[in-house]
């Protein structure tokens, strides 16, 4: 039975409808991203998104009905949400002087603002790490690049499919996209076009949720198998 | 033996004698969600007065309240008047001082049990600078959230109900919301986005395909979908068709903009919720529409003349002060919200038997015109008596504390000239003040009246209509 839907953001994407069983996997989800992020018991997390991004719904019990453990509670931290509107980049700079955060999550869109022009946050204040994520998207790599010179507490990416309800970090040691196999189906399909010889297996995440009843969704996602002996015992997938 | 009693705390236990209902037993089919709505006055305020005195020995003991309670002796507290006479207020301005002074984010008023704080909640930016507040589970758990459940089943909510709540996540309020419609057992319906007008189409869409029968929105949402609505030819009427009731916060409604909202939407009834994320408090109005219901065992609501501190009467206009009746949240004694309200006198005709408060907006925002406080909802309300002018967009002018004469710019360049004539004319007769209309001109579209400088006046010209 549906005690929830939430509204995709993308346009045409349509609704999410949750039973309880299926919000809890969702927060699970989230929940494990954190955890490969580092978030852990007393940590203060900020999240910079609408109320109706999950990546704001699933960080705490608080911020949803029916859910019995967000992200907060899964890890031990304290979350505070500041509404994700460009407007609001003010509040952000003032909560994060005050509020201290370990961990930034933010929408994508919303890191130019963060990192130059009048309203970037000051120096003092980029000691968070901060996590961007899109629906469905990702910043270039690029850009990535850039903002990660200018930020001092790290930058990494939470990749997310509202219509999947999907939701995995990136292991900030060797980038490999967590996905936990015991939540999600996931593989890569439609093999995309060789820019380099390094991108064997490039293509994108088809991806399945096992909390909740959707058929495979084959994403936006560009990823790719992670190259052997990064660092670490993982290997999952890799935003490419 | 005799055996020894454990201290609950206030926010865990029920009202001293009355009893209340579980959560997991709503009571289908009953005007009333518990007993307590009910009580004697007398019981209530017993129980309330037992409450504070939990409260008061608690908040000695926080860092921002140890100097300022330090002579209160909180179990020697006879009534509410001895509080009062007692117990200093404090104001936003404090908080934000403690908070600079500390560089964190907490002010020395969380009265959290030792799992310390479950989420941590902004607080309006009033002043231009938004203040913390810390929430346990004991209070998402056993505090407000049975007020919120309240409120909802009192306006119409009941369980099944499939319910578009259009709230941030960041917001105390919603929050609340969220335990109580799941101790409701409401179908919870979420439209991507804020509620900034940019994302009314997702709402519009959300209302067309899920077909919820309440809404729990903010009052410029509402407006703004309705508008967009009309302006994409939607038939409102059909879309709105599933939609019994709904629920706004964040401005308080005229009853010609309720009246107005009710007929064009066909709601079954439109009910406003009022209060404030500083002081963590708020009610709701009931169908009888005559003020707030402030729940006597979450809160203690007084009204105090702003420039003396003296307690106002009910039915007398001055600054709300509150205090929480809760613990396990940051916890605010005597806080003025400087909003401008009013006890309502008299029992309300719903049965309830908990104080009322009608509520008119910031005290920053309202002019003094003869020595008359005048709020822009008082302005806005009264206009929207007189068809023609029901919700036109109007600004107030504002030349300094102290005005002689109270300044109207009405949306438009030369409406009738009789309107603004009446205009002029209902509100020097309801409002006692001398009042001068024009038509100003394009007005930003707006359903609250707003406030312009002596600078904006210049631009505004058109004939006026002076009434004393």
């Amino acid at each position: 039975m549906s005690v929830l839907t939430v509204q995709a953001e993308r346009p045409g994407a349509g609704f999410l409808e949750f039973s309880r069983e299926a919000l809890a996997g969702y927060a699970e989800a989230l929940g494990r991203a954190w955890g490969v992020l580092g978030v852990g018991a007393g940590d203060r997390v900020v999240v910079y998104d609408y109320g109706s991004s999950p990546v704001a719904y699933l960080a705490s019990r608080a911020f949803a009905p029916y859910l019995e453990r967000g992200a907060s509670e899964l890890t031990g931290a304290t979350a505070l949400c500041v509404d994700g509107l460009a407007d609001n980049v003010g509040r952000l700079a003032h909560v994060l002087r005050h509020f201290k955060p370990r961990f930034l999550f933010a929408r994508a869109e919303l890191a130019p603002l963060l990192l130059a022009g009048p309203t970037a946050m000051p120096v003092e204040q980029r000691t968070a790490r901060l996590v961007l994520s899109a629906d469905g998207d990702t910043p270039a790599r690029s850009e990535r690049v850039s903002w990660e010179g200018r930020w001092r507490g790290g930058l990494s990416l939470l990749a997310r499919c509202d219509a999947a309800a999907f939701l995995a970090a990136e292991c900030p040691r060797c980038r490999a996209l967590r996905v936990p196999e015991d939540l999600y189906e996931a593989r890569i399909t439609r093999a995309l076009p060789l820019r380099s010889p390094h991108e064997q297996g490039r293509g994108l995440l088809t991806v399945r949720p096992r909390f909740l009843d959707l058929d495979p969704l084959t994403t936006e996602l560009s990823v790719r198998s992670p190259a052997k002996g990064n660092g670490c015992s993982h290997a999952d997938l890799e935003l490419a | 033996m005799t055996a020894s009693v454990i201290p609950m705390p206030a926010g865990r236990r029920d009202l001293h004698d009355i009893g209340t209902t579980r959560i997991a037993g709503l009571p289908a089919g009953r005007r009333y969600l518990d007993d307590v709505e009910t009580a004697p006055r007398a019981s209530l305020q017993a129980a309330a007065l037992e409450r504070l005195r939990e409260v008061l020995e608690r908040a000695v003991g926080l860092p921002f309240y140890r100097e300022r309670l330090a002579h209160v002796d909180a179990a020697a507290i006879e009534s509410f008047d001895h509080f009062a006479a007692t117990t200093p207020t404090f104001r936003k301005a404090d908080l934000i001082a403690e908070l600079q002074r500390s560089g964190g984010y907490t002010t020395g008023i969380e009265a959290l049990g030792e799992a310390g704080a479950a989420a941590v909640v902004l607080t309006s930016g009033t002043l231009g600078f938004p203040t913390f507040a810390s929430l346990g589970w004991g209070e998402f758990d056993h505090g407000s959230p049975r007020e919120v459940l309240r409120e909802l089943w009192m306006d119409g909510m009941r369980p099944g109900m499939r319910v578009m709540c259009q709230y941030p996540a960041w917001h105390h309020l919603s929050m609340l919301d969220n335990r109580a419609l799941e101790w409701m057992g409401a179908e919870v319906l979420c439209p991507w986005g804020t509620f900034v007008p940019r994302f009314v189409g997702h709402a519009i869409e959300l209302i067309a395909e899920r077909r919820p029968e309440y809404l729990l929105t903010v009052t410029t949402m509402l407006h703004a979908i309705v508008e967009e609505a009309l302006a994409r030819g939607v038939d409102v009427l059909d879309l709105f068709e599933p939609v019994r009731y709904a629920m706004v916060v964040g401005e308080p409604l005229s009853f010609g903009q309720r009246r107005l909202l009710v007929d064009l939407l066909g709601l079954e009834d439109l009910f406003e919720r009022g209060g404030s994320s500083d002081g963590l408090w708020g009610g709701a109005d009931c169908p009888a529409h005559g003020g707030h219901h402030v729940w006597l065992d979450h809160h203690w609501v007084e009204v105090l003349d702003p420039d003396t501190g003296r307690p106002l009467e009910a039915g007398e206009r001055g600054t709300v002060v509150v205090t929480n009746l809760t613990l396990d949240r940051s916890l605010y004694v005597r806080f003025d919200t400087e909003d401008l309200g009013e006890l309502i006198p008299g029992p309300c005709p719903c049965g309830r038997t908990h104080p009322r408060v009608e509520l008119y907006g910031r005290l920053a925002d309202c002019v003094r015109v003869e020595g008359r406080l005048v709020a822009p909802y008082d302005v806005r309300a009264r206009l929207d008596e007189i068809s023609g002018l029901v919700g036109v967009p109007l600004l107030i002018v504002r030349e300094g504390a102290e005005m002689a004469c109270l300044q109207v710019r009405l949306d438009g360049d030369s409406r009738t000239e009789d309107l603004a004539e009446m205009a002029a004319e209902h509100l020097q007769a309801s409002l006692e003040v001398p009042v001068e209309v024009r038509w100003g001109g394009r007005l930003p579209k707006r359903w609250k009246a707003r406030m312009a400088t002596d600078g904006a006046r210049q631009a505004i010209g058109g004939a006026a209509w002076r009434r004393r």
